[in-house]
């Protein structure tokens, strides 16, 4: 049984809007998945339903075999853990600690495991010098992994990351790719949206493409990028180094810059 | 030196009446429904609906009518029928009685409140903001002040975005907000600072974002909005303002004769 079953889901906005057009896909533990797609392709709106934030008004989800729809979202939490595009919209206690053990607190949980849990978290996500601080005193991109820690700190099986490369450097996309790594051995499922397509290539072993509010690819990153119909429908770049190995006509896909380097290293070799 | 630059044109609805003379209808009908009883305020709540209609706007103003003063005029009267004490008991049942005195205060109360509220939610459907704040501008109104109006009017409906997203954070991290009215008036509290905090900061950047558009600057405005102000406009903003003093003139001389 997968750990999450999306079965032909749609959703409807009161107003009468289709978000989103029966998407179905399934997630196993340990997977590590980007959803990509254009502004309003129904990216978010999808992920949403994975933790009960929405409810589909057609299909059903299901997280370890039980339907979203009998719990409240507040339930599905500790299960599938949100990250908001907006860390505004989370944080509100004085200091990164207590911002980090709020969750653990409202579920009771003993003292001892609440501080292994934020220190394992602050740890992870590199906030361990601000943990005393005001989140408001800290710039973006820290506030960004301070909502990251919270939901590690959850422990849920499912980890949502609504766009987490929005306003980063290098040094927080690098430490966003060593997140993945560690979640995924831990057995976590991950679920990013971003339109960051470098780190989606670089970072994520299965891709799912949404276009008009459907589900238009579901596979491996290095097939889905390379291709190019695909990719032009959503109206998605593809990342530079499949272009030059488009351009150059090599027939085997990938994303490691030494082979392409050795491809046009061999044809020049070939061809005197 | 010549400047090309484009003009907006007010289409639709706006394009009809200046905004500043449906504002003066739609305060006239207020007026006139707050000084007399119950079947002027009927009375004007029907030309309200005719004047809804007349603009396009019929159905989604009847809709939020329907929604907010229908249901608030309801709850006031039985509110009102049922607190307020008088000697002439016309129905009891157990604890709760009507009296011929609350039923009277409560038609009155509620007929005000008919008017009133008809006539507010009749001018945010027809009057275009922008349009009335660059109207008021030209008319020497300072453009602090319409900015203040355009923000508070504009605020409400942000803000209330913004509470659905932070309410929508708060319960992915567990906070509970479907249940009973202590457990969600527990959870709404974490939920005020981050609204008070983002709205701090907005304020904040639209601040800087004003100043960087000259906002302050000692200079003479100009404005991409032309809002025609014709002789039919001038003549319906005086026949308002005739009605309203001949209203309160009116109900003062009837004071006066049944005094």
């Amino acid at each position: 049984m997968a750990l999450v079953e999306v079965k032909n889901i749609s959703f409807r906005y009161p107003n009468g809007y289709l978000a989103v057009d029966d998407v179905s896909f399934s997630i196993e533990a340990g997977e590590n998945i980007a959803i990509i797609g254009q502004n309003g392709a129904g990216k978010t709106t999808t992920v949403k339903m994975l933790n009960g934030l929405t409810k589909p008004c057609e299909g059903d989800v299901l997280i370890q075999g039980e339907s979203t729809r009998k719990y409240t979202t507040a339930q599905m939490a500790r299960k599938a853990g949100y990250v908001f595009q907006n860390p505004e919209d989370q944080i509100f206690n004085a200091t990164v600690y207590k911002e980090v053990e709020y969750g653990l607190k409202k579920r009771k949980m003993p003292i001892e495991e609440c501080e292994r849990r934020v220190n394992d978290a602050a740890e992870l996500t590199g906030i361990g010098p601000y943990l005393e601080m005001n989140p408001y005193d800290l710039p973006l991109s820290i506030r960004k992994f301070v909502t990251i820690a919270s939901v590690i700190a959850s422990d849920c099986d499912v980890m949502i990351f609504d766009e987490p490369t929005a306003g980063q450097d290098l040094d927080g996309l690098e430490r966003l790719s060593e997140l993945n790594r560690v979640l995924t051995k831990r057995g976590k499922a991950i679920v990013t949206i971003t339109h960051d397509m470098e780190f989606v290539a670089e970072n994520y072993d299965r891709v799912i493409v949404m276009c008009q509010k459907k589900v238009i690819a579901d596979g491996k990153t290095k097939d889905v990028f390379f291709e190019k119909e695909i990719m032009s429908k959503a109206m998605l770049k593809q990342p530079a180094l499949v272009r030059i190995a488009s351009q150059i006509g090599m027939t085997q896909n990938t994303f490691d810059l030494r082979e392409v380097a050795a491809f046009i290293e061999n044809r020049r070799q070939i061809q005197g | 030196m010549v400047i090309h630059m484009n003009v907006q044109k007010e289409t639709g609805r706006t394009q009809k009446l200046n905004p500043l003379t449906i504002l003066y209808i739609v305060a006239a009908l207020a007026v006139i429904s707050v000084v007399y009883d119950y079947k002027v305020s009927v009375v004007c709540v029907v030309m309200m609906m005719f004047i809804a209609a007349g603009f396009g706007e019929f159905t989604s103003y009847f809709k939020l009518w329907c929604k907010s003063i229908l249901w608030m005029c309801a709850l006031c009267f039985v509110l009102q029928i049922f607190f307020i004490p008088g000697e002439d008991i016309i129905w009891k049942y157990g604890v709760f009685q009507v009296t011929r005195e609350g039923f009277g205060q409560a038609v009155k109360l509620c007929s005000r409140l008919f008017g009133a509220g008809s006539a507010a939610i009749l001018g945010f459907r027809l009057i275009d903001l922008g349009s009335l704040m660059a109207v008021l501008e030209k008319r020497g109104v300072p453009p602090t002040v319409t900015y203040v109006l355009m923000s508070t009017a504009n605020i409400i409906p942000q803000m209330i975005k913004r509470m659905g997203a932070i309410l929508e954070a708060q319960k992915s991290r567990g906070i509970e907000m479907e249940s009973n009215m202590l457990v969600r008036a527990k959870a709404f509290l974490p939920s005020i600072g981050p609204l008070i905090l983002n709205a701090i900061v907005n304020a904040e950047e639209r601040a800087i974002t004003l100043e960087a558009r000259a906002f302050s600057a000692p200079c003479r405005k100009t404005s991409i909005r032309v809002i025609p102000d014709m002789q039919t406009d001038k003549i319906i903003r005086g026949l308002m303002i005739a009605a309203v003093i001949l209203a309160i003139g009116g109900k003062i001389i009837l004071w006066i004769v049944f005094k």
